[in-house]
């Protein structure tokens, strides 16, 4: 039975959760992050408390900033470096499309590129992670409400001659903010032992931890 | 306006902003975080002031305390606490060679404590591969931003085993991030790969490093 696909709508990201998350966790009072913006601190307070939305320049320029504060390479380059990582990293959109898979995971799988890049976690994987990307989801990561989150899961890939492999895989998952503006799930991963698979997860006390945004 | 500007951000701010952070979701007072941590008040407020960053052993009960509840917000921004989340093989490593952050999957893989890892040179930790691979980093410049990016295939062997099974063959991805300070770091990110891939990969990149210039 074919997976059903999620549906291609509009992303709303969450202006109250992105803003204040991006301001407390550089430490800065209002009053300074609506001087770096070149606006009124009450316009600032008006956002975070959602009686108002940024403009579309204010939107950009903090999701520049969002990206200034991760790295200092352009979109492609980082995009290009996650292709060439050595451990399990993938980017992913709202739609639930793999927009960049890495080397390693791609090795991890036994699969090439394109048995990653193009497909949608709902088709490429059963089981455990499309239930991930679900919670995910639901959680709010593409709006910006999840700051990161944790897991410990089988993830069953289906490969594209229809045999199906599985790993234990310790995930970290974060989202990443495009110019766009996008928020994109990035995720990143290793391997583990069944041993290392059960202390993990009785560390997280689960199989996921979703740490919401402020 | 000294915190408006992320370039002033110093690396005790991690520590500030998390602890922070913890308090005002919780709602835990100053003092009752002190007891929590068997530290004093007035050490918790030079911690919150950004003046003294934790010491590495009371980073692990901060983090034990704090890091293991189910709503806690973590930094969304901070790429240092980035990568120490990281389940893979990932270090910040600075150009005098000391490790300055390690990634869970490190820790993990060296089953040393935290504290054993962080602040220690590499040269401590490791020898041959990874030794040569800080000398050929520094001999290109790459501390001086001269490289975009290196790949490399590298046996992790410990300096001193104490009777461990060194960590053995690990692709490796690793280029230079500009700190809040400005200095250059390396970002070192790799997985432990099989012989047959690590010797695939040898060929593949002519030897033990491949070079990518900036621009």
């Amino acid at each position: 039975m074919p997976a059903p696909l999620p549906t291609l709508d509009v992303q709303t990201i969450h202006w109250p959760s992105v803003i204040r998350h991006y301001r407390l966790s550089k430490g800065l009072k209002q009053a300074a992050l609506a001087h770096d913006l070149g606006v009124t601190q009450t316009m600032v307070s008006r956002w975070e408390a959602a009686a108002a939305v940024p403009s579309v320049r204010i939107q950009e320029r903090l999701f520049d900033l969002y990206w200034a504060s991760q790295t200092s390479v352009s979109r492609d380059v980082w995009l290009d470096r996650i292709g060439r990582h050595p451990a399990i990293v993938g980017v992913i959109n709202a739609a639930g499309r793999i927009i960049r898979a890495s080397r390693g995971f791609c090795r991890s799988l036994d699969c090439d590129r394109h048995g990653l890049e193009g497909r949608y976690i709902h088709e490429a994987f059963e089981g455990e992670w499309p239930e991930l990307y679900d919670r995910l989801t639901s959680s709010g990561l593409f709006e910006g409400r999840v700051s990161s989150a944790e897991s410990i899961n089988t993830m069953t890939y289906l490969a594209l001659d229809g045999r199906s492999r599985s790993r234990h895989v310790h995930g970290l998952h974060r989202p990443s903010f495009l110019p766009g503006p996008e928020i994109v799930w990035l995720l990143s991963g290793a391997e583990v032992s069944e041993r290392v698979r059960d202390d993990v997860r009785a560390r997280l006390g689960g199989k996921l931890i979703i740490r919401k945004a402020i | 306006m000294a915190d408006a500007d992320p370039k002033s951000q110093g690396d005790r701010n991690v520590w500030r902003n998390f602890l922070r952070r913890y308090r005002f979701t919780h709602n835990v007072k100053q003092a009752a975080l002190a007891e929590d941590l068997g530290v004093t008040q007035a050490m918790v407020s030079r911690w919150e002031s950004g003046a003294v960053r934790p010491a590495p052993a009371m980073q692990d009960r901060i983090l034990a305390l704090a890091g293991s509840t189910q709503d806690m917000a973590s930094p969304l921004v901070g790429w240092r606490h980035h990568v120490t989340v990281q389940p893979g093989l990932a270090a910040v490593i600075n150009r005098e060679s000391v490790i300055e952050t390690a990634s869970v999957g490190l820790v993990r893989e060296l089953d040393l404590p935290r504290a054993r890892i962080e602040g220690q040179s590499i040269d401590a930790l490791f020898s041959g591969d990874l030794i040569e691979l800080r000398n050929i980093l520094i001999a290109k410049g790459f501390f001086d931003g001269a490289l975009e990016s290196v790949e490399s295939a590298d046996v992790y062997c410990f300096a001193n085993t104490h009777g461990k099974r060194d960590i053995g063959p690990v692709h490796g991805l690793h280029w230079p991030h500009r700190a809040e300070d400005d200095r250059v770091c390396w970002m070192l990110t790799g997985a432990r790969v099989s012989t047959a891939e690590f010797e695939s990969l040898r060929r593949e990149l002519g030897g033990q490093v491949e070079l990518n210039g900036s621009n």
